[in-house]
């Protein structure tokens, strides 16, 4: 059952912290989320070589497993998130993934009883469902990914999630042609129906096997926004349609805890503050500590209000310090330390403001993601909370109306990028004000501009 | 209240009849009965003249020529007259007495303005200098060689702390003038005696407080918003037309702020002055840097801090002398009841300057002058722009201050000389106005806005206000506060005494 | 109460950001003068590029020269007036709205085309078709005009037809204009507190002839509160509403919708 949020979580942005959420989730091996503790939630990738077969892909893990539940006993963190992105192998072969997840958990539960440390396995299956352009949402491939998330669950994952890339095909169409309404259809309704189709999956599967159903991101489309939008200086898109991309995102994710996700969402679209702001529900995010992965320019604002905070992925080698995992793992860990120190002493609001306005203005699309802004998206989205394209059009619209008059409050925008968002906004004014006509004006359209469009195989539309 | 408002919408009888027992309870008070009163002279605008006289106001109302043909209003004359105050309705008592009334320069500029001009000295000065009331008309006169360029810029109260969210006239107990002083801002705050004391010191940012002050404070008076303006700018917390700081308001002690939309206001009646004075220069062909003496008057223009005055573009740029004269319109009367050479003087005066009256509101220079005020204050646009603006248009040049002209302050109030009884002001000499509000909810916002406790709501939805202490059509923030609108101007009725 | 006000609009910490970063592409970004910004946006054309330009720094007579050539030329003066006229105050309006230019800027330029628009109507054998007309008045008995020229350059600089019927205007005159022209919508603006009332009385007067039509009335004495009384009232409070209300009207608004849209209370 689908059960749409038209209510905001929070009354008033102000009370929305790092570390504590309306409805924590108990995971894992001791850990609750959200209840008024941050977690640090590393990230890794095997060594491509060991990739080839299921036994080398096995020690590849432990080791990183063991590495990284190593240096947190060593410097006294008192609790652990590790998530396994899958190597797309892992997932074609349901059964390589379980040996890898089983091979985890037995390391975890060894530190868990020797040295009482709280941890939690998380395990992101990639989304296999393509066939080379083409994209294969509701085929074999589909089967195949429900059968990884059940082996999963029955080897000792705690918490499952996925970064469905319903959409895509149209979005990556639309992007780089600057086309808003392209973006919002791919995202905001194609996007959405897809998290529908496969999330009541999901939650099914974590029901039955008592593990947590935790939640999406958009990291095929709003990462890839960030991403193509790169740096200051970096033109292929102006960083206003970046970031209308990412909160008409928010409207996308957030089905996941509509079909009956409970959180932690995961990080690398950056909408967690929205989803928080409407759902209560805790949020994985990544800033500074991902570089590793990818440049940033919201480094520290990302931390306002997470639950567990993440590196999005570092690749295993090693470091001066010991490996990747342990380096980056201990500095995502004092990160939540400080934090927690905030939470302890009553100072987290000051230290959340600290975070926020080390970047609000660095750039339009940390300007909107702070949390007042953010939460400014989330009412926009719940006013229409029982429509998917109305919420994500209300979402982009609002991004558009905050950025505005975000120029008037210290926000600096280039030319290119306020008439990018100029733009934008008349493309959004100009949009139809049911979804019926919308869709089928978009089917229309990118039927015929993108070749490997095919709404009735992948959407049933 | 705003006399020609009031006159219009209540009747001028009734004002008349206001004046009129007004001048009774101040003869009362001072134990004079008619018999014993010889003389009367009077000072004021042609409004209140008018009123007091009983001549009709019609041709103030309204200034355009269309209009008053249409409907036939007369203009009145207005020249200065010696009458038998007996003649003045509801004064029957006082036959024999004699009256003197000082002459109008021309429709809005009165006796007030002419006091200006021989009460500052000017007119026996060669040096081209210009006289300003610093009030809600703004009368200014600008003297080169022998001529007198005199117009009356409608600056709005805002000077007189109207229009200004926490502003008020001066009064006991309101914020006079700011200083900056350690990192933070220093207020000057009137005693019960109307002297200046010591106020708080306070971080405008936020509003803390680093050293209370000696009085708490309930307003602002115009003086203070300017001081306001000043300091703000100087330390660029004030960047037209925007205020920085996070709440986009200088937060005082007392609960007292200054907002962006306060900032428009002020902005609009010091940009009407600087125009009003680009105006009268380009009428008298000199720039504004040829201007040598400024004379500052009126309540406001003695108060102000003329220095600051000056920075933010309220007196000629270039000047070397400012004098603040304080009230010249009493002064005047009572040279007026002195000698009766004197009033004839004045009218002399009137009539050579007539000819030399610049009417700002049909001025295409003011027009265009003020116009670029707006954008300065209102839209940001730079002060090199404006320049560049006034250049184009071909008017006379403004330029920010570069010297500090040598202020003089020849009154400390702005009645100088209180006599050996000392000042008593006369309460109540206004009227009631008062309306039922059938379906009032009783919220009490329309008392809780006032800033000048003149209004009261009773508990069967009856509301009543005083017209002497009321800021009229002017505030209206009773008015604008009433949720279910159900407050309406119109709707009062005065209340029969 | 107010001040409570003031505080609850910004709950949260903020900071001048220009100490702790540096938006770069910003900085790279070269100041651009309005000349320049003016630049990109004017036709290609070679005859109407020169009257655009013309038009955007208010030079009067350059604005005739050039359309006197390109007329001579055999260009159509109807034509002119949108493509090079009304062109070029697009190009002030846009820039206006971006504040890289200011009012003082549009009066010139706004000025200029109007002395445009004279010539080439007096040189046209047709009739143009303006995008919609605006009578425009100051009540009578009142001769402060500032707020109505202003909102007379700012119609025209939006491609509007604005018929002045300038200040003191009497009641009837305006009533008339009112039943000749139909416009999209009337304006009245007055200073003085006296003045104002003359606005109820051609809000009955219309409403007798059954002229239905958005009256905004505005300037220093009006206030929200006396127009909303009036039938066809909407209260604008400045100016540069003038435009986005005929824009609202053109696109269907009535005084019901205006009211929602630019009301405050």
């Amino acid at each position: 059952m689908v059960k749409r949020f038209t209510t905001m979580a929070y009354d008033d942005p102000d009370e929305m912290t790092f570390g504590v959420a309306k409805e924590p989730v108990k995971a894992g091996l001791g850990l609750t989320i959200g209840d008024g503790f941050t977690t640090p939630e590393i990230n890794y990738a095997p060594r491509p070589e060991t990739a080839s077969s299921k036994e080398k892909l096995v020690k590849e893990y432990k080791s990183i497993t063991t590495d990284i539940m190593d240096r947190m006993v060593a410097v006294g963190f008192p609790g652990v998130v590790l998530e396994t992105e899958h190597v797309q192998e892992m997932t074609n072969n349901p059964e390589w993934g379980a040996a890898v997840a089983h091979a985890q958990k037995e390391i975890m539960e060894r530190y868990h009883d020797e040295y009482g440390i709280n941890c939690a396995l998380r395990h992101t299956p990639g989304d296999i469902r393509e066939d080379r352009d083409y994209l294969r949402l509701r085929e074999d491939k589909y089967d195949t990914l429900l059968k990884s998330f059940e082996l999963l669950a029955e080897n000792g994952v705690d918490m499952l999630s996925v970064e469905s890339m319903g959409g895509k095909e149209v979005f990556d169409h639309a992007i780089l042609r600057d086309d808003v309404p392209g973006v919002l259809f791919s995202i905001g309704c194609l996007g959405a129906m897809d998290m529908e189709y496969i999330w009541k999956d999901i939650v099914k599967i974590a029901k039955d096997h008592n593990v947590v159903p935790a939640g999406d991101t958009d990291c095929a489309q709003a990462n890839t926004a960030m991403f193509v939008a790169g740096g200051l200086l970096d033109k292929n898109l102006a960083h206003t349609l970046a970031i209308i991309a990412r909160t008409i995102s928010a409207s996308r994710t957030l089905v996941a805890w509509e079909c009956g996700a409970t959180g932690p969402n995961k990080d690398c679209g950056y909408e967690g503050t929205i989803l928080k702001s409407i759902g209560g529900r805790p949020i994985a995010q990544e800033g500074k500590t991902s570089t590793c992965a990818h440049s940033d320019v919201m480094g520290n604002l990302v931390m306002q209000c997470c639950d567990l905070w993440s590196n999005e992925s570092v690749e295993y080698h090693g470091e001066f310090g010991g490996t990747s995992v342990q380096a980056w793992g201990e500095t995502l860990a004092y990160d939540c330390t400080l934090m927690n120190v905030a939470l302890k002493t009553g100072t987290e609001k000051t230290l959340r403001d600290l975070f926020m306005l080390s970047d609000k203005y660095r750039d339009p699309q940390g300007y909107v993601l702070a949390y007042p802004n953010a939460w400014k998206v989330g009412k926009a989205i719940v006013e229409d909370g029982d429509d998917l394209y109305l919420r994500a059009k209300n979402a982009a619209l609002e991004t558009c109306n905050i950025l505005e008059e975000g120029v008037n409050e210290g926000l600096k925008l280039t030319r290119f990028e306020t008439k990018a968002l100029r733009d934008a906004k008349i493309a959004l004014e100009g949009l139809p004000d049911d979804q019926d006509t919308f869709v089928s004006e978009s089917l229309d359209k990118y039927k015929k501009e993108v070749r490997v469009f095919e709404p009735k195989r992948n959407y049933d539309l | 209240m705003d006399h020609l408002h009031f006159a219009v919408t209540w009747g001028q009888d009734t004002a008349h009849d206001l004046v009129v027992q007004a001048l009774m309870t101040l003869f009362n008070t001072l134990g004079a009965t008619p018999g014993s009163i010889d003389r009367i002279a009077i000072c004021g605008n042609p409004i209140q003249l008018s009123l007091f006289q009983g001549i009709p106001i019609d041709d103030l109302a309204y200034a355009g020529d269309k209009k008053k043909e249409k409907y036939h209003i007369a203009d009145q004359d207005r020249s200065a007259a010696v009458r038998d105050a007996g003649e003045i309705a509801g004064m029957g008592a006082f036959e024999g007495c004699e009256l003197r009334v000082p002459p109008a320069v021309k429709h809005e500029v009165g006796a007030d303005a002419l006091a200006l001009l021989v009460k500052s000295g000017m007119l026996d000065s060669p040096e081209i200098s210009i006289a300003t009331d610093y009030g809600t008309n703004a009368e200014m006169a600008l003297k080169v060689d022998d001529i007198i360029y005199t117009g009356s810029a409608a600056a709005g109260p805002a000077l007189e702390g109207q229009e200004v969210a926490c502003g008020t006239l001066a009064k006991p107990r309101v914020v006079s003038d700011i200083d900056f002083e350690d990192g933070a801002f220093r207020s000057t705050v009137l005693s019960d005696d109307m002297d200046e004391c010591t106020g708080a010191l306070f971080n405008p940012i936020n509003g803390e407080i680093y050293e209370e002050g000696t009085i708490a404070a309930t307003g602002i008076t115009g003086t203070g918003v300017i001081a306001l303006i000043k300091e703000g700018m100087e330390t660029e917390l004030v960047k037209l037309p925007h205020i920085k700081t996070r709440h986009k308001a200088l937060l005082l002690h007392d609960d007292l702020y200054f907002d962006e939309h306060d900032l428009v206001e002020a902005g609009r009646a010091i940009g009407a002055i600087r125009a009003g004075h680009v105006t009268l220069c380009d009428a008298a062909g000199i720039d504004v840097k040829d201007i040598e003496t400024a004379y500052m008057s009126g309540a406001a223009g003695t108060y102000m801090d003329a220095a600051k005055a000056h920075m933010v573009g309220l007196v000629p740029y270039a000047v070397r002398d400012v004098y603040q004269i304080g009230n010249t319109s009493l002064a005047l009367a009572r040279d007026v009841l002195l000698s009766e050479d004197r009033l004839w003087e004045l009218e002399d005066v009137a009539r050579s300057v007539r000819g030399s009256h610049v009417m700002f509101a049909t001025s295409p220079a003011f027009k265009k002058a003020y116009i670029n005020e707006l954008s300065y204050w209102e839209e940001g646009m730079p002060f090199e722009r404006m320049q560049t603006m006034l250049k184009r248009r071909g008017l006379p040049m403004v330029a920010a201050p570069t010297t500090d002209p040598k202020v003089h302050r020849i009154v400390v109030k702005d009645i100088p000389d209180l006599g050996t009884e000392g000042l008593r002001v006369l309460e109540r000499t206004g009227t009631l106005l008062t309306m039922k509000i059938e379906e009032c909810t009783l919220c009490g916002l329309c008392e809780e806005v006032c800033t000048h406790d003149a209004i009261e709501l009773h508990e069967d939805g009856t509301v009543v206000i005083r017209s002497d202490l009321c800021d009229g059509s002017h505030c209206q923030k009773c008015i604008h506060a009433c949720h279910e609108e159900l407050l309406c101007w119109e709707c009062l009725e005065v209340v029969e005494r | 109460m107010a001040l409570k006000k003031i505080k609850e609009r910004s709950m949260a910490l903020d900071i001048d950001p220009d100490d702790i970063l540096v938006r770069y592409n910003v900085r790279l970004e070269k100041e651009i003068t309005p000349e320049e910004a003016a630049e990109e946006l004017y036709p290609d054309d070679p005859h109407l590029k020169p009257i655009a330009q013309a038009v955007f720094v208010g030079d009067e007579e350059g604005v005739v020269a050039g359309l006197e050539k390109a007329i001579s030329g055999g260009m159509d003066p109807l034509k002119l007036i949108d493509d090079a006229l009304i062109g070029g105050m697009n190009v002030v309006s846009k820039l206006y709205d971006e504040a890289v230019i200011y009012l003082p800027d549009v009066m010139l330029s706004s000025d200029a085309m109007q002395k445009g628009i004279e010539y080439c109507k007096s040189k046209a054998t047709s009739d143009m078709k303006p995008k919609g007309t605006v009578i425009c008045h100051v009540a009578e008995g009142d001769v402060h005009d500032i707020g109505k020229t202003i909102v007379v350059a700012l119609l025209r600089a939006n491609g509007y037809n604005v018929v002045d019927l300038g200040r003191d205007c009497p009641v009837e005159e305006v009533v008339e204009h009112v039943e000749k022209e139909r416009p999209l919508m009337l304006t009245g603006t007055a200073l003085m507190t006296t003045t104002m009332y003359a606005f109820k009385h051609i809000n009955d007067k219309l409403k007798e002839k059954n002229l239905a039509l958005p009256f905004v009335c505005g300037g220093g004495a009006v206030n929200q509160d006396f127009v909303s009384k009036l039938e066809f009232g909407v209260y604008g409070e400045e100016a540069p509403q003038a435009p986005r209300m005929a824009a609202s009207i053109l696109s269907g608004a009535n005084v019901g919708k205006l009211r929602e849209e630019f009301h405050k209370h």
